[in-house]
């Protein structure tokens, strides 16, 4: 693989809506990853007293310092197509602004819209197209800019 | 068959449905809070849903949340257990709107039963014996015209009303005319519904219920009855089967009128008829809960029945599998209800972790409960931990294994009810059977 297959690679991930990829070729393996390594936590949250109160209520949930996780406010089918226009709302790495409609919950047939809480980047998608999720279940990941 | 069962509840009483859904060979779907991640129920189940936050009317009372879980895990049927939404006529009717088998009976049933004076009516038209009452009062004269010649005291209830609310005393005509507009504004707080009635009030009774099973082809059971008097402020905190005060005859009788009324009304489930009974062979219809009771496993240990698969069975649509001959009761039961409450400070809730936990085992007991060492009570449901009981032969075995039991039942980091209920089984009103739903308010309960 040159550096040039590297970067073509790289292209074509860059447009899909995969969170990671690993590509083997003979003895050469070659690994892309969104956002890179599961980053560690930032000092400060490790050094947090452990008897600090982590109120249940707080939404959305502070993975770290910098990613967020958007979790359901519904029971239902999780879906990220725009019904108007046939598109996800929002793909990988895609900027978003607080308030944008990132996805939808089909409740009993009734959509609900699900809403960035934060300025971002689309960072993980956790659930599949169609799943049914729960109550308080993180549903995707942004990385707050 | 059903597909797979959704519990709309939590406790114990979701517990005791997921035990007979698999009994049954039934999948069944948990739904909790996230208050009751930990719970029981959500561990013992299928699959579990959280449906959202701690107060009930964010999760359990939530009727969309509850339907779409049933929707996503592809439950066909719902068993509401007790509380929450088990008499709610609408749930029940969304339900089936939604094509999953609601485990109870109509909404058009569960409306005409659970408003109190229609339910009166309806049984009074069958010869069922209802204490003397008025119609809903709309002229406060004719009320106390009533009163006079029922003889005072009567009480004003909340035709909405129950549980032990929208019900007030009233011991003279001044009184009464006092209480009426109060308690119409209470009921029409409480219960949107400002119909209020008077019946004459019994003032030292029993109370006793029937337990009865009806299927969709008329056919009606009665599983004997129960002696629910040990009441503290209308929540009852012992139950007991057979009654040890009624005869052969007005078992039956009380039996046969249940049966009667439950026939009228076209039930189909489970359900229990209450009574009030003046210990002299009289009783008088109080209302019928369209639902699993929590005291029902009294009536399980004496009848050697299983309730709750009885009502699921009946909700699949087959037919009863037991006929009246074939029942009886045999030996004694008692139940014990262990709540998280300070008897000492009043019954105050006591939320908290069971740092330690046992339950107490060995001949005749049956604990059930959705606790565990370990596990945490959370503060915004009832108070209830675990229902113990125990049989006997007779009802001095039942005392003396209850006695036992109590003793072996071991909590650490909260306090219980448990001296309270030693307490009682050694009281010599109880233990000789005397009691009325009085008993409480003269017990005497120190710690001395």
């Amino acid at each position: 693989m040159s550096i040039k297959d590297i970067k073509e690679i790289y292209k074509i991930f860059e447009d899909t809506d995969i969170g990671e990829v690993e590509i083997h070729n003979g003895d050469q393996k070659l690994r892309f990853c969104i956002g890179g390594k599961q980053s560690a936590a930032p000092a400060v949250s490790q050094t947090a007293p452990l008897s600090a109160p982590v109120s249940q209520d707080d939404k959305p949930k502070v993975q770290d310092n910098k990613v967020i996780d958007v979790v359901s406010k519904w029971v239902g089918f999780f879906t990220r197509l725009n019904p108007k226009t046939g598109d996800y709302f929002l793909k990988l790495r895609d900027e978003v602004k607080k308030g944008d409609i990132i996805a939808l919950v089909r409740v009993l047939g009734v959509l609900q819209e699900v809403k960035a809480e934060v300025d971002g980047k689309l960072k993980e998608i956790l659930v599949e197209e169609g799943q049914p999720i729960e109550y308080g279940q993180p549903i995707m990941r942004i990385e707050k800019s | 068959m059903f597909r797979k069962i959704l519990i709309a509840n939590r406790g114990e009483i979701a517990v005791r449905v997921i035990r007979a859904a698999q009994e049954l060979d039934i999948p069944t779907v948990a739904i909790h809070s996230e208050a009751d991640e930990t719970s029981l129920h959500a561990r013992l189940a299928d699959q579990d849903i959280c449906i959202g936050p701690a107060p009930s009317s964010e999760s359990y009372l939530k009727i969309p949340a509850i339907i779409s879980a049933a929707e996503i895990s592809g439950a066909d049927a719902i068993h509401p257990g007790y509380g929450f939404l088990s008499e709610n006529a609408k749930f029940s009717k969304i339900c089936e709107e939604h094509n999953i088998k609601f485990i109870g009976p109509t909404a058009e049933t569960i409306n005409m039963l659970g408003d109190k004076a229609t339910a009166r009516k309806t049984m009074a038209e069958v010869g069922v014996p209802v204490t003397p009452g008025t119609d809903i009062i709309t002229d406060i004269e004719k009320a106390i015209g009533f009163a006079k010649e029922v003889k005072f005291p009567v009480i004003v209830k909340a035709t909405a009303g129950g549980g032990g609310k929208g019900m007030r005393i009233a011991w003279d005509e001044h009184e009464l005319r006092n209480i009426i507009p109060i308690a119409q504004g209470e009921a029409k707080a409480n219960f949107a519904n400002p119909d209020v009635y008077l019946e004459k009030y019994l003032e030292n009774p029993r109370h006793i219920e029937i337990q009865i099973l009806a299927d969709d082809y008329g056919n009606v059971v009665y599983l004997g009855e129960r002696d629910c008097s040990v009441q503290r402020r209308h929540q009852k905190l012992i139950e007991e089967a057979p009654s040890p005060a009624l005869s052969e005859e007005t078992r039956e009788a009380m039996g046969e009128a249940a049966k009667k009324g439950i026939r009228h009304v076209g039930y189909s489930g489970a359900g229990t008829v209450e009574f009030l009974y003046d210990g002299d062979g009289n009783f008088y219809f109080m209302e019928v809960n369209t639902r699993v009771q929590v005291e029902h496993c009294v009536t399980e240990l004496v009848t050697n029945t299983d309730i709750v698969k009885e009502q699921i069975l009946i909700a699949m649509g087959e037919k009863l599998s037991i006929k009246q001959e074939d029942i009886s009761m045999k030996g004694h039961a008692i139940e014990c209800r262990i709540n998280a409450e300070d008897p000492y400070m009043n019954f105050m809730p006591t939320p908290g972790v069971l740092e330690h936990l046992h339950f107490p085992g060995g001949p005749g007991v049956r604990v059930d409960s959705h606790t565990y060492a370990g596990y945490e009570i959370p503060k915004y449901y009832d108070s209830l931990i675990a229902k113990l009981l125990t049989w006997g032969r007779d009802r001095k075995e039942a005392i003396a294994r209850m006695k036992r039991a109590l003793a072996e039942f071991h909590v650490e980091g909260i306090k219980t009810t448990i001296p309270f209920h030693q307490k009682v089984m050694e009281n010599r009103i109880f233990r000789n059977g005397n009691y009325t739903t009085k008993f409480l308010e003269d017990f005497k309960f120190n710690k001395d």
